[in-house]
């Protein structure tokens, strides 16, 4: 209830009648909106028991609704596990350190991501019809599972992509000390963590598919709504089966986003004490102000002039960058190109000092921003998806210019 | 075929298809869908973001009835449960009947996703902010309009950036509710009819949502870059 918070005081005795008056006019508005619904639908019948009775025979459970979840699941389960591969090429693509390669798989990553899946699941099932290239039983569902692979899989390149640009830079930097060359660095280092890091945001990627694998009744495939909608003709009560319909959507999908939800809560704990540790021994700041947010070194620290390093990593590792990547990853992506050129020639030391001597000495850093930096760096998925865009606006904006602000200011005091 | 020569094939099917008409019934769609998403969003983030129970309990009940169902099936429920089956009526011309029912789809499926994005612009400002404007002397409205709101409408830039983007493409969906005129219906019949220039009629149809939607991207992320509260 932190919303609350930010808007409201504590109510006293005058603010909670007032707020106990609204209950009830709440109520009453929620309760008349409902009424009018229910009175629309017995003015037209539609509480007859021959209505709603065929729903509950097994007949439309065991040859309509249950094929047909299945059929969607099926089809869902394909789409993300062949999006991942997609995702995890073209994402290390886009991290490549050939131009060409980081060019080419950009724009296959953005173009998938700007056309609708809709367009996309008529023409591959016109392609598919027209070359033969699928057993006509199956043009359906390889359509739907291609259009809904390359969509999904441009989603999960991005959050591939930024969940690389949102680890510790010391995670590279060890990596190479080591003697890996950039590309190991890349495979063996930062990728599996980076994925790790996405299972959250790839379960709450889960539900968008499962939504989206709706858009198959477009095409004939034989998927949940297409089926309630045969049950519905069968039975002359398509409005019924269709609210059946939705309600399994919406329980699959209600469970699917608690489950992301507790991995992405579990996954903040163990997230923390990675992102906690920078890659250089920890300074006084730390035991001052336990919080002390790891992205705040990573930050600082690659924006070091490269240091053999390929253009991309300098850009700034904000970790707010995988957070934003699934609503809004173009955000994190803009930013950091343009920012990475203001930080270059600023030498390193100062830098990384200056920010903690920001964080440490001032309450703003030790007190606020970890909090949401936190959440942000850990935080991936659908049902923070909006907040965690917007936080990644903010925090990787506020992040490095507050460090930039000290580091300028450093010199001088 | 063959001989006719791609070029010309290709020209011709701009004569006999209106591929930008089509084009502009999905942005006609986006832009009466924003609107009235924008404005039942917005009300669901203030009911959400109310310390009122009822009013919170309402709005959380909607976004996650709205956000977790395929707009596909609240288009479907529309045409076939709301306009046959209970005989709601928008217009009495059929094509505007059905243009206003698509509106409403995409609105209440949008509006969710709205008040989302708003509220978690609220969630953008810190409490810090809310304890110093009462600190000073500012009562409830003052503080909310000076200083919370322009902070949490900064915040939200980027996600409702997001879920126009999402809205526009979503716009193609309206097919499914009986708005036979726009890109997706249109793609439909042209690749039924010329199935020898598949590949670049979908080209086509794909460029155009590329030049509609990335300037959008560019656009708030710009936007919400230049207006980023610094903290």
């Amino acid at each position: 209830m932190s919303t609350q918070n930010v808007l409201f005081d504590a109510p006293g005795p005058r603010g909670r009648r007032t707020i106990l008056i609204g209950n009830v006019v709440g109520v009453v508005v929620v309760l008349g909106v409902l009424a009018v619904v229910v009175q629309r639908f017995a003015d037209k019948g539609q509480f007859a028991a021959d209505l709603w009775s065929p729903l509950v025979h097994a007949d439309a459970w065991t040859n309509f609704l249950i094929p047909g979840l299945v059929d969607t699941l099926e089809a869902a389960a394909m789409s993300i596990v062949l999006a991942l591969a997609f995702g995890l090429v073209f994402g290390l693509g886009r991290l490549a350190s050939s131009r060409t390669v980081r060019w080419v798989s950009g724009t296959i990553v953005e173009f998938f991501r700007a056309v609708p899946v809709l367009l996309m699941m008529i023409f591959f099932f016109y392609v598919f019809a027209v070359y033969d290239v699928f057993r006509s039983e199956y043009v359906p569902l390889a359509a739907v599972v291609v259009s809904l692979t390359l969509y999904n899989g441009a989603v999960v390149a991005e959050l591939v992509r930024s969940g690389v640009h949102g680890l510790p830079s010391g995670q590279r930097e060890a990596a190479l000390a080591t003697g890996l060359t950039s590309g190991q660095s890349l495979r063996s280092i930062e990728v599996p963590q980076a994925l790790s890091a996405m299972l959250p945001a790839l379960l709450s990627q889960l539900v968008v598919v499962l939504k989206d694998s709706a858009l198959g009744s477009a095409i004939g495939y034989t998927e949940l709504l297409q089926q309630a909608r045969r049950l519905g003709a069968k039975d002359g009560n398509i409005l019924q089966s269709l609210l059946v319909a939705a309600v399994i959507f919406i329980i699959v999908n209600y469970l699917l986003t608690l489950v992301a939800g507790r991995v992405r809560r579990r996954r903040r704990h163990t997230g923390e004490v990675r992102a906690r540790s920078p890659s250089r021994p920890p300074s006084p700041r730390t035991s001052a102000s336990p919080r002390s947010p790891g992205w705040a070194t990573a930050a600082a620290s690659d924006r070091a002039p490269g240091s053999g390093r390929t253009e991309h990593d300098r850009r700034p590792a904000h970790p707010s960058g995988w957070a934003g990547s699934l609503s809004a990853s173009r955000v994190p992506a803009r930013h950091t190109t343009s920012r990475s050129s203001t930080a270059a020639g600023i030498p390193r030391g100062k830098v990384t000092t200056a920010s903690s001597v920001e964080v440490g000495s001032d309450g703003r850093g030790a007190g606020v921003s970890p909090a949401w930096a936190r959440r942000s760096a850990s935080g991936l998925g659908q049902s923070a998806q909006a907040s965690m865009s917007s936080r990644a606006a903010i925090s990787s904006r506020s992040a490095p210019s507050s460090a930039l602000i000290a580091a300028s200011a450093g010199p001088g005091a | 075929m063959r001989s006719d020569g791609f070029v010309s094939q290709f020209a011709d099917l701009f004569d006999e298809y209106d591929v930008l008409g089509a084009f502009w019934v999905n942005i006609q769609l986006t832009l009466w869908s924003a609107l009235f998403a924008g404005i039942l969003g917005t009300i669901l983030a203030l009911f959400r973001i109310s310390p009122i129970p009822s009013l919170r309990w309402a709005g959380t009940a909607y976004v996650n009835i709205f956000r977790n169902t395929p707009l596909t099936i609240i288009m479907v429920l529309l045409s076939l449960g709301v306009w046959t089956q209970l005989g709601v009526q928008l217009s009495g011309d059929f094509t505007t009947n059905f243009f206003r029912f698509g509106v409403v789809g995409l609105s209440v499926y949008t509006a969710s996703f709205v008040c989302e994005s708003i509220r978690s612009g609220v969630n953008t400002v810190p409490i810090g902010q809310a304890e110093a404007a009462r600190s000073i002397g500012l009562s409830f409205l003052p503080a909310a309009r000076l200083i919370i709101l322009p902070q949490a409408f900064r915040g939200s830039i980027a996600p409702l950036g997001s879920t126009l983007i999402a809205l526009t493409k979503n716009s193609t969906v309206a097919s499914v509710v009986g708005v036979s005129t726009e890109t997706s219906g249109l793609l439909k019949t042209m690749l039924e009819f010329h199935s020898s220039l598949l590949v670049a009629i979908f080209l086509t149809f794909a460029l155009g949502y590329v030049i509609l939607v990335i300037p959008v991207g560019i656009a708030t992320t710009a936007l919400s870059r230049r207006l980023a509260v610094k903290r």
